[in-house]
């Protein structure tokens, strides 16, 4: 098969690997100024993890903004090691300063540690802990993160599958259902600059520009719901090409009234570390208190 | 020809196939939409005709964690 735009061969999505490339940067950027994600002064602070999608978000923002990357590191053995190794390489080659936090720091126990004494679900001590040193993160006046056109697809059936579409109004290419006021000093704006970009799309390019990528998987990923949605979402895409991006765009002329419907009450602050809480304490550190009961540690976390 | 599939690990395999990447996929079972297809090293669209002298290497696109 040719390109669509010349007469050179067609690698990925009907173009050829020059035509790609810059297809690819055009929509990313776009994406951006029509979503008005980042402003000129902004510092960004790119939550990074190593895999293809923080690699390449990484890559394209240092091309034209001031950024700087935070890797969690949770403790998870035979995995997080590849991913990191990757991502302190690739930083290194491209000047980006990167800042590393351990969970085993940060609260005392690394998540297989966590996992081992408790019966919590590694997922969600792992997402609790891991936005909580993200928000934690002052240094910033935006937060990028590597969601993709699948992942937001995939969260939009999910939450129309299960019914909770009052967690509709939480996606979008900038989150956050917090009013204005209150969000500048409690909440740091989350951007999603790659999302109308299908993952294949990511890899692709990842896979051109020569981006080192590792295929290990966390062993705790088995949210088996969101695996049978990904399954389920690709196999109508390759049938009907579009199935993702007509999910998010419908979403998308949704979205204003679901917020609206749906507006956050009050964000209080947590009595503690004063991180934003809707109850007294926030969930980072209610999920802390549940470990240390059930850790029976004397150490606190 | 050695087929690589890269997908959380690496698994190696070795079959007698000739024809499209599309019809490669079909008898391995994978759907295209998840993968990509490099060639000899070298990305190729899934219409690619490839042939039992080549070195292929199936990239899963679907990240976990
Ligand atoms: S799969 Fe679960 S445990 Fe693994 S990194 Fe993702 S959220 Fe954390
Ligand atoms: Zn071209
Ligand atoms: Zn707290």
């Amino acid at each position: 098969m040719k390109c669509k735009k010349c007469k050179q061969k067609a690698v990925v999505s009907g173009l050829c690997k020059d035509h790609f490339v810059k297809s690819f940067e055009r929509r990313f950027y776009d994406c951006i100024a029509k979503y008005k994600l980042i402003k000129k002064k902004d510092k960004i602070l790119v939550a990074a993890s190593g895999g293809k999608d923080s690699i390449v978000l990484l890559y394209l923002l240092s091309k034209k903004y001031k950024v700087k990357a935070l890797a969690i590191d949770e403790g998870i053995h035979g995995y997080r090691e590849q991913t990191l190794k990757v991502l302190k390489e690739f930083c290194e080659k491209n000047e980006i300063e990167l800042t590393i936090k351990t969970l085993k720091k940060e609260f005392g126990y690394s998540l297989d540690q966590i996992i081992k004494k408790t019966k919590l679900r590694a997922c969600t001590v792992c997402g609790i802990l891991r936005r909580y040193l993200l928000n934690k993160d002052r240094s910033c006046d935006v937060i990028a993160t590597g969601h993709n056109l699948d992942d937001e697809a995939q969260s939009i059936l999910m939450n129309v599958l299960k019914n909770q579409i009052e967690l509709l109004a939480r996606l979008g290419p900038k989150t956050g259902v917090i009013p204005k006021k209150i969000a500048k000093k409690h909440f740091i704006q989350r951007i999603k600059p790659m999302y109308f970009i299908p993952e294949r799309e990511i890899m692709a390019y990842a896979v051109i520009k020569k981006f080192g990528v590792s295929f290990t998987e966390c062993p705790y990923a088995y949210d088996s719901f969101r695996s049978s949605v990904l399954e389920g979402l690709n196999l109508i895409e390759n049938k009907n090409p579009g199935t993702k991006m007509n999910i998010v765009k419908n979403f998308l002329s949704e979205l204003p009234n679901l917020k609206q419907k749906y507006k956050q009450g009050r964000v209080g602050q947590c009595s503690r570390c004063r991180e934003p809480a809707n109850k007294q304490l926030c969930s980072a550190c209610q999920m802390a208190d549940r470990m240390k009961k059930l850790l029976k540690a004397r150490k606190p976390l | 020809m050695k087929i690589i599939i890269k997908k959380a690990g690496k698994k190696e395999i070795t079959k007698k196939f000739s024809g499209t990447g599309k019809k490669l996929l079909e008898e391995l079972k994978i759907n295209p939409e998840e993968v990509l297809i490099l060639k000899n090293n070298e990305l190729v669209d899934v219409d690619a005709r490839l042939t039992d002298n080549d070195n292929i290497e199936i990239l899963s696109v679907v990240s976990g964690g």
